[in-house]
């Protein structure tokens, strides 16, 4: 398809081009209790085509562009058809000019996923992992609680991208999740549920095993939560899932795009914290079992770790092809998982500390221009200094820049999906509604 | 008007996907295809920086459903030419041997009566014949309008985003044909004040073209003005209020709080209260709520879904008694009930789940200045952030941009920002106590299931006034 797109693209005289192509194995299971309710499979081929055109206004430059999706159904006459309008249409897109390629991004090496799933998902091997994870998650033991529903799904990727300007790369990744919902066995004072939506690229039973168990706890304890009261002002430790979202707010910030835009307020060398724990906040490409692995960008650049925080002062920028250009900053390509330094707070502190300690939340927002943070509590402990409650409802909202010098981070650090960082954080200043 | 042309492409491959359904009909009980062909463009400038680029919603594929003995397999696929239908006929039926045939519930479907539909709708403005240089002038035009109307805007991006949607649905008896265009649009205007940055947006939105994007003129000078208003916003102090919902707001209680926990799926995984409460008091005697992908013309509407079963139109609550829930053709088989057409699929690569299309609560006889002026401390709340369902325990997470104070019964001006608004889903809708009469409905957003297989919806309602817990 790579060959022949590309030999239609030159018939069109279209010079200035990217092709990408994402071939899709994939295979799902999905379980009421622990039976199957469907098995899915999928078998399917993805194209995008960025057709781009230079032109120039006076002694101004501008680069135009469009992306289109092909499908592998289309006829060489539809192709064409799609490609004209993509070319005709890039005219009216009119951007400062940027290059298509970047020198120091062709001299690094893509990073090459390795995976448990090395030997793929076809020939009805996707099948025998589908059951093979669900058989893990259905054997863990979860007296008290129903594994209501699970869904598995795993898939094979494989990847490539070509330009006019000489990049061709290929490679294979995996895209799996699995969702699972918990409930509390019928008879407990009421019936709590949980649910889990873990997305990953490696697979490790331990690491499966350790977080159902966790889910299986969670569920339990909130079904003996009580509705969350006045608490007043306490700390809020963050726990779990939420931390790849409130991190989140510092690599959108260093993002070229969002500053090009006046959207962010990074400011380069600004120190941002004046207390608490200084945070240490880098853009990583790849974390072992991520789904978020990013090894060749959108543009085609490979990406390299940024350093966005350092120390609590504002370092460097996640800078992409064009916005990159833009604010004149080196390519460093786009990374998208989150890694944050470990601090100074251990989980003994955290025990003789009244705080309100915050485990699951319904979705739980940050807001990337203007830092407003919040969400509605699932599952909380709160300690009152005495005891300690499990507590569910009300919700909490907060703004980063109020309690960033306030944040205390744990000593130990966890690798969980696309975030590897403190396993907590503490902070001074967030609302809580009872 | 201009009738919305069909997919060439679907017309082509019908006889081949036509010849698949024919020859998987020999080994399995019950077979079915889904084609699509859907595409658009999502237009977007934004000061110095414009694009076009391929909308999220594209996909031309396929997605074939057999039985085969009580159990159900999907097979999704893209790569199809005419006189390959044999080929792919058969790996489906190797991948369904191919694997371990233990461990399935087993389902009955109702079967299906025979039917034959072909549904063009059409578009005032077609946006697949406007061309890029047309709709960039009028973005342009609004980007300007927004940059002029206020003190502190320094940026904007506006965007507008139209899609194609054409489906065949094919199987032993029924042979089914749909092609519409909607449209979604946004203005996003960008204040600042030395180091403070806010946004917020107005969005259009529906089953349409280009004239969509009328309306947001007509919105451009409120929109600043509230982004402005941002710059100045307090926290809320947290604590119960008498609120009054925008039809925005009120949209997302429907779906977030209610929409969820009638998809019937949920019941049968034991998943949601409403369950419980079918013929049960749940609301004010004031709510009736619906959902209806026809004859409601909005971004979730269509005329069958992704499971061949025809458009429903559902009262799920009526005068305050939950009446009935919405359903897929799965978890209708498992209850014992007639799918009511919400089946709906991410795309053809996704399972198909019990879905919301239109979701909305009817209006009544107030109206929001009545409303105001009843209210002696509380918040008028508008523009959706987001929201989050969890309708086992009838919880409610919503996120608004904008409460608008409300003290001795007027406006005061001030504004607090964000609101959190939480509860538990039976008070809330209980605790209605006053409706207005127009309904607006909007669909420029996207839903999941959980975190994930998003499709179109639009959610709406009138002026809705009850209490909530804001933080």
């Amino acid at each position: 398809m790579k060959d022949a797109l590309q030999s239609i693209l030159k018939k069109n005289g279209i010079e200035e081009w990217l092709i990408r192509i994402k071939k899709i194995n994939g295979t799902q299971g999905y379980y009421i209790l622990d039976k199957k309710e469907m098995l899915r499979f999928q078998n399917a081929v993805q194209i995008e085509v960025t057709v781009y055109r230079t032109f120039a206004e006076g002694d101004d430059k501008y680069r135009g562009s469009m992306t289109i999706a092909i499908s592998p159904s289309m006829n060489e006459k539809e192709i064409g058809e799609k490609l004209k309008f993509a070319y005709d249409s890039a005219l009216s897109v009119k951007n400062k000019w940027y290059p298509l390629s970047n020198s120091a991004s062709r001299k690094r090496t893509p990073l090459q996923q390795s995976s448990i799933f090395k030997d793929g998902f076809r020939n009805g091997n996707g099948a025998q992992w589908v059951e093979r994870i669900a058989g893990d998650i259905f054997n863990i033991e979860h007296q008290g609680v129903v594994f209501n529903a699970l869904e598995v799904s795993v898939s094979e990727n494989d990847h490539s991208i070509v330009n006019s300007d000489g990049i061709d790369y290929s490679w294979t990744d995996y895209s799996c999740f699995t969702e699972l919902v918990t409930t509390t066995a019928s008879g407990e004072k009421d019936e709590a549920e949980l649910f889990d939506l873990f997305r990953f690229s490696d697979y490790s039973s331990e690491q499966m095993g350790r977080r159902v168990k966790q889910q299986v706890l969670d569920t339990l304890d909130r079904t003996k939560a009580e509705r969350l009261s006045s608490t007043g002002d306490l700390p809020v430790v963050l726990k779990g899932k939420a931390l790849f979202e409130f991190f989140s707010y510092f690599i959108n910030q260093a993002n070229a795009r969002m500053i090009f835009e006046g959207m962010s307020v990074f400011d380069k060398g600004k120190q941002l914290q004046s207390g608490g724990d200084l945070l240490t906040i880098d853009a990583v490409p790849a974390l072992g079992g991520s789904d978020k692995n990013n090894f060749v960008d959108r543009d085609g650049i490979i990406p390299v770790p940024v350093r966005v925080l350092e120390r609590g002062k504002m370092n460097s920028i996640i800078a992409d092809l064009q916005f990159g250009t833009y604010l004149g900053e080196e390519i460093t390509g786009n990374s998208r998982n989150i890694h944050v330094g470990p601090g100074s707070f251990d989980g003994d502190t955290l025990k003789n500390t009244p705080s309100l300690e915050t485990l699951e939340f319904s979705d739980f927002s940050m807001n990337p221009v203007t830092g407003d943070f919040g969400g509605e509590i699932r599952l909380a402990y709160f300690f009152d200094g005495k005891n300690t409650t499990p507590v569910t409802g009300g919700s909490i909202t907060g703004n980063i820049n109020k309690v960033i010098d306030s944040i205390r981070l744990s000593s130990t650090i966890i690798t969980e999906g696309a975030y590897e960082g403190p396993v907590f954080i503490s902070m001074d200043g967030v609302t809580i509604t009872g | 008007m201009v009738k919305v042309k069909d997919s060439e492409f679907l017309k082509r491959i019908k006889p081949e996907i036509t010849k698949i359904v024919r020859l998987l009909e020999k080994r399995f009980d019950y077979v079915s295809v889904l084609g699509t062909d859907t595409f658009g463009y999502k237009y977007q400038l934004s000061g110095d920086n414009s694009s076009i680029e391929e909308s999220m919603w594209t996909e031309r594929g396929f997605v074939a459903r057999v039985l085969d003995n009580r159990r159900v397999y999907e097979y999704s696929f893209n790569l199809i030419d005419s006189g390959v239908g044999e080929e792919i006929a058969e790996k489906i039926v190797e991948a369904v041997e191919d694997s371990d045939p233990n461990g399935f519930r087993e389902y009955a479907l109702l079967p299906e009566e025979p039917l034959n539909l072909s549904f063009n709708d059409e578009v005032k403005i077609d946006p697949v014949s406007a061309g890029a240089e047309k709709i960039f002038t009028n973005l342009q035009n609004l980007f300007d309008r927004t940059l002029e109307a206020g003190e502190y805007i320094f940026n904007a991006r506006v965007v507008y985003e139209w899609v194609r949607v054409a489906k065949i649905f094919i199987s032993s008896v029924r042979n089914l044909e749909q092609t519409y265009i909607w449209s979604q649009a946004y203005l996003v205007p960008m204040a600042r004040k030395e180091n403070l940055v806010k946004i917020i947006y107005a969005a259009a939105s529906g089953v349409g073209g280009l004239e969509i994007l009328k309306s947001l003129e007509d919105r451009i000078e409120s929109t600043v003005t509230d982004a402005e208003l941002l710059l100045s916003a307090e926290p809320i102090i947290p604590g119960e209020y008498d609120v009054v919902l925008s039809p925005d707001i009120a949209g997302l209680v429907a779906h977030e709080a209610f929409g969820h926990g009638v998809e019937m799926d949920m019941f049968v995984k034991n998943r949601a209260l409403g369950k419980e409460y079918i013929d049960k008091k749940v609301a004010s005697s004031l709510v009736n709520m619906r959902d209806a992908a026809f004859p409601v013309r909005q971004c979730g509407s269509y005329r069958f879904d992704d499971e061949g079963v025809i458009s429903g139109n559902t009262l799920i609550i009526e005068n305050g008694i939950l009446k009935k829930g919405i359903s897929d053709t799965l978890s209708a088989a498992s209850m014992g009930t007639v799918p009511t057409g919400n089946g709906r699929r991410e795309s053809f690569m996704n399972k198909a789940y019990s879905r919301m299309t239109n979701t909305y609560f009817e209006g009544g006889n107030d109206n929001v200045d009545k409303m105001i002026a009843s209210v002696d401390s509380g918040y008028l709340i508008d523009y959706t952030q987001s929201g989050m369902e969890d309708p086992k325990n009838w919880g409610l997470q919503g996120i608004a941009l904008i409460g608008r104070e409300i003290k001795n019964g007027k406006l005061t001006g001030r504004i607090a920002s964000p609101v959190v608004m939480t509860g538990y889903v039976p008070d809330i809708l209980n605790n209605i106590s006053m409706i207005s009469g127009d309904i607006e409905l909007s669909g420029s957003g996207y839903c999941g299931k959980g975190w994930k297989e998003f499709v179109k919806v639009s959610a709406g309602g009138p002026y809705i006034k009850t209490k909530m817990r804001l933080g």
